[in-house]
Order: structure tokens, then C-alpha cells, then sequence
């Protein structure tokens, strides 16, 4: 059955005719491969169709519009996506122009799909561009024309819809590793004087699901980790169920910051979700083994380092430490009843010694005035004798009372 | 001029597009005779010291905003690393200048070549090993000349030896940008490795630990390492600022200035402008950790705060608004958790070149520093 090219255009000016919006969005996606094909099929069938004398029919802007998407969908197939992404853009502006102007958001799926898919060309011109060794600016290009669409979605009916585009942006900026421009789009979606109506409960959820996931790495950045957990932990609970990868993947990040602030994940949470890489650290963490610590540290430092990780982990060390001192006065509180609270220096590096932790007077000093300093040890220190006194009662306050700066 | 296309970079490594520049000078005859008439030439540009007469052998040419050029007013890459071999040379021989008034000349005739070598759309090794050295010796002049600005430099020198560090460091980041820019694409191009390159993300690094608020930034640091291949992330040198970037972001001032002594001398170029805010913490570390009103030796402080040969102990501890004394041995001693005192930054931070810093110079010139390969 020969398939005509001008069906399917009749079928997107229906679809647009009678407001259809998800019919529209499915017909207008040209990385799926079946509307692709067609086109694709339309011209193998018919070599001298001529795109432009095909939208003739359409209206004025249609036509220029849909001839566009046609040229974009068959340069696709032709792997020439460089090109297929400038048509899409042209295509693209189009309909967010109709969008701006249209009262109800009932195109609102179709800009969306557009968004997506102008985003997997840039990826995919870039990489052509880049192994001809011409200038990559797709992705950057994308980012820029998905900003300007901002304006397109600022009626209160219609706002809902920005969320999904600030979350291709938030892919575009960490795939293009731009953590800078990431700044602006929180602006846009939590802004400082929120007008009525416009709280972020109004967003599609899973839309909510993603933009904290993002935001809540940045805040893991910024070493933020009061608001990273706040947008982490949104994110796990309300990750759909079924979605074990979004989970692993949220909870990859999640975990480091619980454990900065002090919060102890469960060890069955960590292996159930095969994130064993941080079982090591919370084993460290809760019985103060430094050794370990150090070892689980530099075992994935490239991984670590990759994801975004390190820094945050790396910070666990001062906890290692305070718990280890804690254990050491806890034995020596069985030793010496009377006195265990004024602990000597040189105690505490012998321990450190035998646990294969080798310090001087000066680091050790150091280590413990930090510590103190933190409020994680209530004590201090006589530098002339070389000890640390502890206060009796509640010297090793618990480390979810710390603040983690 | 003829407008014969210049010489070709073999290697077939670069993306070499844009303008082909075509003047053989190190300043193109037209800038040297407008300069020459409005008398804009520097004292390294000047025929017997004359501000109207210089030579192809002394110009080189200015930096312009005006970006618009025809190929006879831009330099070939051979041309610049010419250009670059004879900027250099000032450093060994600054005909009695300040190195000041020399780090004035160089930082605008860098940007020159800089933009030249961006109007050609040149991305090759050539261009790498030109920022690189230009990188270095925005970094050296950086600490060698500390002491030119800030509070304590009372009589105003005239224009040109005016050492300004913020735009000092503007430059550094802009070439060191460039540089990793030219990494990346040359890695993703043709697969070109550069022995260097962990030498610099590790300066990179190290100015992130002594940024001009005291502040740490964690924030530029991440993305950074997120994007370095192993190679480069296991580097010693990106490993070691790694490291030194987290004891300061600890408070671990003993470690800080222990790998601060073990670091070399470009590195320590860079920490030295970390030395006061890691000084500072520590002193409000041990200022709250001690016990009240404890006398703590002014030789200890001196040791792990790695003071000798910088500023005497007392200074340092009055600087922060702390008072001194003698402790029970009679030796000076600064007091500590005093109730009212806090110890408080300087509001003019002043800045004073270290022996720690000194001693790691080890080649004697200036020169041999910017050019070392490691």
C-alpha cells in the first residue's frame, strides 16, 4: 500500500484543526520511528514529490511549518542531522508561536514533543558535527531556543507545562557540563515572589520528580546539603514504585548527603538498590573505622569523582574520626572511672597507631580542635599538657544534631 | 606584504579555519608607525629610549578590542612563538625594569597573541604550549609581585608599574579557559594527549582554594573533575591539589601547610594566596577549642601555621586581634579563648612573600620556570 505523503499532512491539519492535542503530538515526532518512515516511504515511492507544492493546500504558516518537519524527518533518515535539527527548529517555532497566541494550552503536548525532540537531534548533530571537525554548538543552540520559550508559558493555565522544559535543560546544561546556566532555571520554577497560584504543586509529578532530582545535585554542589536532602528525599518518595532505576539513581546521591547529615541509611535500603560502593561508609561512619573509610575512599575514587560524589564523601572523614575518639574514651571511661574524661594526646595517637593511623602531637591537636570547634566533641583542649578534658555528660553529641559545614 | 598564504602547521592535528594572518613582524608595520606618531610605545618598544622611534626588532604588537583585521596585521603561529621567545627573554633581561613594569608589558602583549591566535581559529599543540606558558607566568608574577599592591604600598607608582592582582588573575582564568578548551577539543578530535594537561587542571584547582572571598568553591571544582578523563584525574599533580583543596576546606591547617611545603614552586605560587583564610580558620579553630584564657607559644603557632620566613607570629596573631603574652615558661605566647575576643580577618589583607615559597624556586630564572616541562 503506497503511502501518501499528503494523507498524513491532511491528518496533522485535522489534528490541528479540531484541536486534538495528543493526537497532533504523536503525529508530529519524527524520532519515532513510524511517522519517519512513512515520510520516508512517501519519497522512495514517488522520487520527484515535491515538498513544498505538497503543503500547498495548508495555509499560510502550515505550509512553511509542516514542509519544515517533512525536510526534517527525511533528512533524519538520510543521517544528515545537522540539517534535520535546523528544520526542526524552524517547525519547532512555529507551533510555540501558535501555543503563545492560543488561549487554551490544548497544543501544549505537541511543543513538548517538539522540545524532546530537538534536543535528541542537537545530541545527534553535535556528534556528526564533531567527527567532521566542524564547530559542535547544537546543544548549545537548543538550550537557547528552549529559554526563549519561557515567555510561551506564562499564563496560569498554560504554566504547569514549564516544568517538563525546564527539565530537558537541566539534561542539556549536565550532559553539556554548563552547571552555571542551571542557576537560572530554578529562578523560573521557585522564584523568590511567587505569584498566587503558582506553588509547586501544580506541576505534573513526575515532572516534580525530575526537577528534584536535578536540583537536588546542584544543591549537593553547592555543599547545600540541608536543600539537597530536602530535594532528594522528595524525589525517592515520590518516584513511581516500578521505577528501580530512577530510584538507584536518585538514592546515589541521596545517600552521601544523608550521611553528611548524620542520618545513617539503612544497610538493606544500600544493598538492596546494588549500591554497595557506599556500604563501606556507613559501616565506617557508625563504628568509626578509619581504616575502612580510607579504603572505600580510594577504591572508587574515579567513580566517585565521575558522579559528583567525592567531595561529599570525602567530608565523612571528620565523622569517622569523632566516633573512633568516642570509642577510645568509651574503653578508656572502663579504664579509669575517675579521670577517663581528661584524655591525653598521646593516648589517642598510640590508639590511632595501633588502628594503622600514624599522627604527630600537631596533627593530632589539629584534628581534635576541629572537632571541637564543629560541636561534634564538647571539650577542650590544654595544649601545655598535652591533653583534652570532656565535658562529663554528653561530650560526643550525635552527629544528626551537627550542622555539616 | 605579499599575500602569499603563510606557512602551514604540519601535523594535520589542528583545526586551523578563520583568517590566515601574513605579517612576518612581531607588530605589523602599520601599528608601528601610528604608534610611533601618537607616541604610544613602551619602554621595552623605544629606539634609545625615544617614545617616537621603535623597530621590527623591539614592537610588538599591542592588544586591540578592534577584532576586525586583515591578514597583514595578524601573526602566524611561527611568528608568535617567535614573538613569545622574545617576551620571555625579558625575564631574564628586563634592561633594568621592574619585573613589575615587565608583567605590565606582558600581560597586554599575550592578549595580543592570544587574540591572534583565536582570529586564526588556531587549535593545535603549538597554541596549547603558548597558553601554557602564558598561564604559568600569569601565576608566578602572580606571588613574585604580591607584594607590589594592597595596603602596604603607600606612594602610588606611576602608570605602568602598577601591579593590579584582580586583573592579573582575570587573565590567568581567561588563558587557562582557553587552554582547556583547546584540551578538550584536540582530545576529541584526534585523540591528542598532552603530558601537561594534569599540571594545569591542577592549577585550576588550586585557585579554587584561595578564591579573593576566602571562600572554598566546591561548586567549580566538581564539574571540573566530572569531566577529566582517568588519565588526567589520576595525574600526581591533580591528585596532590585535590588533596591540598580539602584540607583547606577541612580546617586541616597542619596538613595544608605541610603539602604546601611539598609542593612546587608554580603551586605554591597559587596556594600562597590561600595562606591568610586557611591562617584564619585556624586561629578561630583553636581560639574556641582551647581553654579559656590559655597561653599557646608563639613558636608552636609558628611551626604548624609554617609563618618563618613570611611575618613574625606576634604580627600575625595582632593582625587577627589577638593578645599577646608570656606563658608560664616565659616564652611569648599569644592568648587564646579570651572571653570577648574573636578573631577577626584583616580587613586589608596584606600580603607578604614566604621563604616556604622562595625556597621551592628551583631554577634560578623567572624564565626557566614558564618554559620548564616537567
Amino acid at each position: 500500500m503506497s503511502w501518501k505523503l499528503r494523507d498524513y499532512l491532511e491528518q496533522v491539519r485535522d489534528a490541528i484543526e479540531y484541536k486534538e492535542g495528543a493526537t497532533l503530538a504523536s503525529l508530529l515526532s519524527i524520532t519515532s520511528a513510524d511517522n519517519r518512515q512513512r515520510i520516508a516511504q512517501a519519497f522512495r515511492a514517488n522520487p520527484r514529490l515535491n515538498v513544498n507544492s505538497e503543503v500547498s493546500f495548508l495555509a499560510p504558516p502550515w505550509n512553511d511549518i509542516l514542509a519544515n518537519l517533512v525536510k526534517a524527518a527525511q533528512a533524519y533518515d538520510n543521517n544528515h542531522f545537522a540539517e534535520a535539527y535546523g528544520c526542526l527548529v524552524t517547525t519547532f517555532l512555529g507551533f510555540l508561536h501558535d501555543f503563545r497566541n492560543s488561549e487554551t494550552p490544548w497544543n501544549m503536548r505537541a511543543v513538548h514533543m517538539l522540545s524532546k525532540d530537538m534536543k535528541i537531534l542537537a545530541e545527534k548533530a553535535d556528534q556528526e558535527l564533531g567527527l567532521e571537525g566542524s564547530e559542535e554548538g547544537k546543544q548549545y543552540d537548543v538550550g537557547r531556543r528552549l529559554n526563549g520559550a519561557f515567555p510561551a508559558f506564562g499564563s496560569k493555565v498554560k504554566r504547569p507545562g514549564m516544568l517538563f522544559i525546564v527539565n530537558l535543560l537541566f539534561r542539556i546544561y549536565f550532559r553539556l557540563n554548563t552547571i552555571k546556566l542551571c542557576r537560572n532555571l530554578i529562578n523560573v520554577i521557585e522564584p523568590r515572589a511567587p505569584a498566587v497560584g503558582t506553588d509547586f504543586s501544580t506541576f505534573p509529578a513526575g515532572e516534580r520528580v525530575t526537577y528534584c532530582f536535578y536540583t537536588g545535585r546542584l544543591a549537593v554542589f553547592d555543599d547545600d546539603f540541608v536543600r539537597a536532602n530536602q530535594q532528594l528525599s522528595f524525589a525517592f518518595e515520590h518516584c513511581h514504585r516500578n521505577h528501580a532505576r530512577n530510584q538507584r539513581r536518585i538514592l546515589k546521591y541521596l545517600i552521601p548527603v544523608k550521611l553528611t547529615l548524620g542520618s545513617l541509611p539503612n544497610l538493606d535500603l544500600v544493598r538492596r538498590h546494588n549500591l554497595t560502593e557506599y556500604e563501606d561508609f556507613v559501616v565506617a561512619v557508625r563504628t568509626g573505622n578509619i581504616q575502612l573509610f580510607e579504603r572505600a575512599l580510594e577504591t572508587n575514587e574515579v567513580r566517585f569523582l565521575k558522579s559528583g560524589v567525592y567531595l561529599t564523601l570525602e567530608r565523612l572523614r571528620a565523622y569517622v574520626y569523632r566516633t573512633l575518639i568516642k570509642r577510645i574514651a568509651s574503653i578508656q571511661a572502663q579504664r579509669q572511672p575517675d579521670t577517663w574524661h581528661q584524655m591525653k594526646l598521646s593516648l589517642i595517637r598510640t590508639a590511632l597507631k595501633s588502628l594503622g593511623d600514624e599522627m604527630d602531637d600537631d596533627e593530632v591537636e589539629c584534628l581534635l580542635a576541629n572537632l571541637i570547634y564543629r560541636g561534634a566533641i564538647k571539650g577542650y583542649l590544654h595544649h601545655r599538657n598535652k591533653i583534652m578534658v570532656l565535658g562529663k555528660t554528653g561530650a560526643f553529641p550525635k552527629l544528626s544534631t551537627l550542622s555539616p559545614s | 606584504m605579499s599575500l602569499e598564504r603563510g606557512p602551514r602547521e604540519t601535523g594535520g592535528k589542528e583545526v586551523a579555519r578563520g583568517l590566515l594572518g601574513t605579517c612576518l613582524d612581531m607588530c605589523p608595520e602599520k601599528e608601528r608607525r601610528d604608534r610611533e606618531r601618537f607616541k604610544d610605545l613602551a619602554v621595552f618598544e623605544r629606539v634609545d629610549g625615544s617614545r617616537e622611534r621603535t623597530s621590527a626588532d623591539l614592537a610588538v604588537k599591542k592588544f586591540s578590542r578592534n577584532a576586525a583585521e586583515c591578514p597583514e596585521d595578524i601573526r602566524p603561529v611561527p611568528v608568535l612563538l617567535r614573538t613569545m621567545e622574545y617576551l620571555l627573554g625579558l625575564l631574564d633581561d628586563p634592561r633594568g625594569q621592574s619585573l613589575a613594569t615587565v608583567h605590565a608589558f606582558l600581560w597586554d602583549r599575550f592578549r595580543a597573541i592570544r587574540q591572534d591566535l583565536t582570529l586564526q581559529h588556531c587549535v593545535s599543540p603549538a597554541a596549547v604550549r603558548l597558553h601554557e606558558q602564558m598561564a604559568r607566568f600569569h601565576i608566578l608574577s602572580h606571588y613574585e609581585l604580591c607584594e607590589s599592591s594592597g595596603p602596604q604600598v603607600r606612594a602610588s607608582p606611576p602608570e605602568e608599574e602598577r601591579f593590579e592582582p584582580h586583573m592579573n588573575l582575570e587573565q590567568l582564568s581567561k588563558t587557562l579557559a582557553g587552554l582547556f578548551q583547546m584540551y578538550d577539543d584536540l582530545h576529541r578530535k584526534g585523540g591528542v594527549e598532552f603530558r601537561t594537561e594534569g599540571e594545569f587542571r591542577a592549577y585550576y584547582i588550586l585557585m579554587q582554594t584561595a578564591k579573593s572571598d576566602g571562600r572554598v568553591d566546591a561548586a567549580a571544582v566538581t564539574p571540573l573533575l566530572m569531566r577529566l578523563r582517568p588519565a588526567v584525574l589520576q595525574s600526581c599533580e591533580v591528585c596532590f591539589t585535590l588533596r591540598a583543596f580539602c584540607c583547606a576546606r577541612a580546617g586541616d591547617y597542619v596538613r595544608f601547610f605541610r603539602l604546601a611545603a611539598g609542593a612546587s614552586y608554580l603551586q605554591t605560587c597559587i596556594l600562597h594566596g590561600a595562606f591568610p583564610q586557611v591562617r584564619s580558620r585556624a586561629l578561630q579553630v583553636l581560639n574556641k577549642a582551647s581553654m579559656k584564657g590559655q597561653a599557646w607559644p608563639l613558636a608552636a603557632l609558628s611551626s604548624v601555621l609554617s609563618t618563618e620566613g613570611e611575618v613574625a607570629p606576634s604580627v600575625l596573631c595582632l593582625d587577627y586581634g589577638l593578645r599577646l603574652a608570656e606563658d608560664r615558661q616565659g616564652q611569648p605566647a599569644v592568648l587564646l579563648n579570651e572571653p570577648g575576643v574573636i578573631v577577626q580577618r584583616p580587613v586589608n589583607t596584606v600580603h607578604r612573600k614566604a621563604r616556604l615559597v622562595d625556597g621551592l624556586r628551583r631554577l634560578r630564572s623567572l624564565r626557566s620556570e614558564v618554559e620548564c616541562n616537567a
